[in-house]
């Protein structure tokens, strides 16, 4: 008995000392200072005036190219043609918006300089990649040079009449991806139907962003941009949010290509609803559903189309509902219409609303599609082609 | 003998299932990597950071003064103890007017204390605790080394019992700041949140050093109404720990802070005012002036002759070179904030020679500056 207990305490303090051994490795992770000083230099301040010479904005963006391509938000640049560039060295130069996508809050700047000049540029990572509890960091230079300054109820005499706009980084992690809620109210603020409505990832982290951080950069613990900084609120605290880098290159791409942005489209509104990405969600979405009582529909709901169909359909969480078909889209035309169940898209099954996005927007224009659908109790085959989603203000932001 | 076997047998059963059982309820706690830093940071810090409890005054009848007619109210604040006597640093707004002040200690002891001296213009108040030291103190690290990116912590007594530390980075370092009306240079800005209570606790560094005293934090924003953006969170001042180190011990000896003074509010101009204010063409070349909007009359600007309406295009320096010799340099102002970092650098002996322009006519005047006045215009330079 006694060898058996000696044999186990040395046995456990060999464990223990194992495990303090890995610690050293931890501490080492926290030092951002390398990785801020390699990607400050290409971070910029994105500032305009209106014609008028009254009111204005501006922003933060980042160089993502040595010949001066700047990404930034489509609220930093609105319908500006011309914005000024103020360098992290101090250095202001004019920009040319080149264009932008309503649709992902994304705005595409070129430096313009007499002479070609290589300028110092960020690495963009993959942001399918990103992952819960991340390592980031933010660059931004809060505040705002237009309209004067943030600490007036400090200083009621404060009389240099400017609030220094410097980059400045905050630190946090991954929380979660949002569906783009918080854009709903945007529309009023920004006066455009389209704003922020396609059906993508909103990512939100917990490092800071004040007004004037919009347009900025998020960042992986490698220094590799992973988003566009968009929102941030501190009614909610730490509620911030930040657009995915692949939309931003997708519209980057699409622009010097095209001049405009293009996605396939189908016409089809299914945008996710809270209740459907999480069944014990309460608390409604107004206008999407009328009638909707979340509590006994989802059971309902649960009960009868998924589990029935779940022999069948392993992969799928839950089949999309149409909530609508845009007027005079493919879909419409093919006779999709509100109500009906897309069980597979060209024979795939998909998991949600994100992947039959993806698969929809992976299309080319005039390729055809098949979806199975059930419309009531009877399953059937659409087939109709793919299109261009009609640019802004047409309103067919959100649709698929 | 088999009494005593059977003890001891029975003694290691119970102590190695205690072990294991121990063991397995705190693994992640005792062996979190990732913390280790930050608490050895916090110890070395907290054991000088200081609770400090003040009552002050509100309202007191003036002819019955002995009577109950009176409001008092109590507050709190944070400090932290920069010398081993005793004497700890807070801010001075936070101890303004203390009837009575008292400070809690890390140990648990709770001490009288009183305000020994202070320095308006920057915000800091040096307080001295009544109690048998020796007392920890904290070391300080350098400012001006500090790098965006840098992990702090921001310590303080959030609520007056137990200290509590805040993880951030520093987000800037700030060319200036214009706080409670005087211009501070080179100050840092962290994302570590400062809460309620926790002003004037240390930001210290993963070493333990102190980087400065928490200071401010910018909390209102007019810039969008809207719902979404309608405060602004974690853009936090911090008064760096140079000049702090410096103030804090010319305090300590009694000492008071020199804030050279001109007594002027200034704009910046456009090209245009310039141009239609006469400027001659070599001084519109140089692409700088600052217009006067107000001076205080019992500032060395009015009493030296400088008007509202006058435009500064930029000042002929003199002042003594660490060698002995008298330099002489000149500097063109384009902003206000050229000029007040330019006055900040005068000693009483400097002079500036101004380069001004009145009723389109260039002249030169002379002008010594003043220590800064408790009632001196707000917001003037």
């Amino acid at each position: 008995m006694k060898k058996l207990s000696i044999l186990l305490l040395s046995f456990m303090v060999l464990s223990l000392e194992a495990t303090e051994e890995q610690g050293a490795e931890g501490i080492a992770t926290m030092d951002l200072t390398p990785v801020v000083a390699k990607v400050k230099p290409a971070m910029v301040r994105v500032l305009h005036r209106s014609p008028g010479g009254a009111g204005g904005g501006g922003g933060s963006g980042s160089i993502v190219s040595p010949d001066g391509y700047i990404y930034t938000n489509w609220h930093v640049v609105t319908s500006a043609k011309l914005v000024d560039i103020t360098l992290d060295n101090g250095e202001v130069l004019p920009g040319k918006v080149v264009g932008t996508n309503v649709k992902v809050d994304f705005g595409l700047v070129k430096i313009i300089t007499p002479e070609p000049r290589v300028f110092p540029y960020v690495d963009l990572a993959d942001s399918e990649k990103i992952q819960k509890n991340d390592l980031v960091f933010a660059i931004g230079s809060p505040g705002d040079a237009s309209l004067g300054f943030m600490i007036e109820q400090f200083n009621p005499g404060f009389r240099l009449k400017e609030f220094q706009l410097v980059n400045t980084v905050t630190v946090g992690i991954v929380k979660d991806f949002e569906y783009p809620f918080p854009l709903m109210s945007a529309e009023d603020v920004f006066n455009n139907p389209d704003y922020g409505k396609e059906l993508t990832w909103i990512i939100q982290s917990t490092a800071t962003i004040n007004a004037g951080n919009s347009g900025g950069a998020t960042f992986n613990a490698r220094g590799e941009q992973i988003g566009i900084n968009s929102w941030g609120s501190s009614a909610m605290e730490a509620q911030n949010l930040f657009y995915p880098i692949n939309d931003a290159k997708k519209s980057a791409e699409d622009i010097l290509k095209y001049g405009r942005v293009i996605y396939p489209w189908a016409g089809l509104f299914i945008f996710w609803t809270p209740q459907e990405r999480n069944p014990t969600y309460i608390g409604g979405w107004p206008g999407v559903e009328q009638g909707f009582n979340p509590q006994q529909d989802i059971q309902r709901y649960i009960k009868e189309e998924i589990l029935r169909l779940d022999e069948f359909y392993k992969g799928m969480k839950y089949p999309v509902k149409i909530k609508g078909v845009f007027p005079g889209s493919p879909a419409e035309q093919a006779g999709l219409a509100a109500g009906d169940v897309i069980y597979s898209v060209n024979g795939k099954v998909y998991k949600d609303a994100f992947e039959l996005r993806k698969m929809i927007r992976s299309m080319s224009v005039g390729d055809s599609v098949e979806f199975f659908i059930r419309r009531g109790g009877v399953f059937r085959l659409v087939t109709l082609r793919i299109e261009e989603q009609p640019q802004p203000p047409a309103g067919a932001g959100g649709t698929v | 003998m088999d009494s005593r076997g059977k003890k001891s047998s029975i003694f290691w059963v119970v102590g190695v299932s205690l072990l294991l059982f121990c063991s397995a309820m705190t693994p992640t706690y005792v062996f979190d990597p990732g913390s280790f830093a930050f608490v050895e940071a916090v110890e070395k810090v907290a054991p000088a950071v200081v609770s400090v409890e003040v009552v002050t005054t509100l309202y007191q009848s003036p002819v019955f003064r002995r009577s109950f007619q009176r409001l008092i109210a109590q507050g709190g604040t944070s400090g932290f103890i920069v010398s081993p006597e005793g004497y700890a640093v807070t801010l001075y707004t936070q101890v303004k007017g203390a009837k009575e002040m008292q400070v809690r200690l890390h140990d648990g002891r709770i001490l009288p204390a009183r305000l020994a001296n202070y320095d308006r213009w920057n915000n800091l108040a040096i307080i001295q605790i009544l109690g048998p030291g020796p007392f920890p103190a904290v070391t300080f690290g350098d400012s001006s080394a500090v790098q965006a990116g840098e992990t702090v912590l921001a310590l303080g007594y959030p609520l007056g019992e137990t200290v509590a530390a805040s993880v951030g980075v520093i987000s800037s370092v700030r060319d200036y700041y214009m706080n409670w009306d005087y211009f501070v240079p080179k100050v840092i800005q962290t994302d570590a949140r400062f809460y309620l209570y926790n002003l004037g606790g240390p930001l210290a560094n993963m070493r333990g050093e102190v980087l400065g005293i928490n200071a401010l934090a910018v909390e209102q924003s007019t810039i969008i109404p809207t719902e979404l953006v309608r405060e602004v969170q974690n853009l936090n001042i911090v008064f760096p720990s140079n000049d702090l180190r410096q103030y804090a011990f010319d305090l300590i000896a009694g000492r008071k802070i020199y804030h050279p003074w001109f007594g002027v509010i200034a704009s910046p101009t456009t090209k245009l005012l310039r141009i239609f204010a006469g400027m001659p063409e070599e001084w519109i070349e140089k692409d700088a002036g600052i217009i006067v909007d107000t001076v205080d009359l019992k500032g060395p600007a009015a009493k030296r002759g400088l008007r509202v309406g006058d435009i500064i295009l930029g000042a002929k320096f003199t002042r003594q070179s660490p060698a002995g010799q008298l330099v002489t340099e000149e500097i063109l102002y384009k902003s206000p904030r050229d000029l007040a970092l330019n006055i900040r650098q005068l000693g009483p002996d400097d002079k500036l020679k101004l380069q001004v322009l009145r009723e389109a006519k260039k002249t030169e005047i002379e002008v010594y500056p003043f220590d800064r006045p408790d009632d001196a215009m707000v917001g003037s330079i």
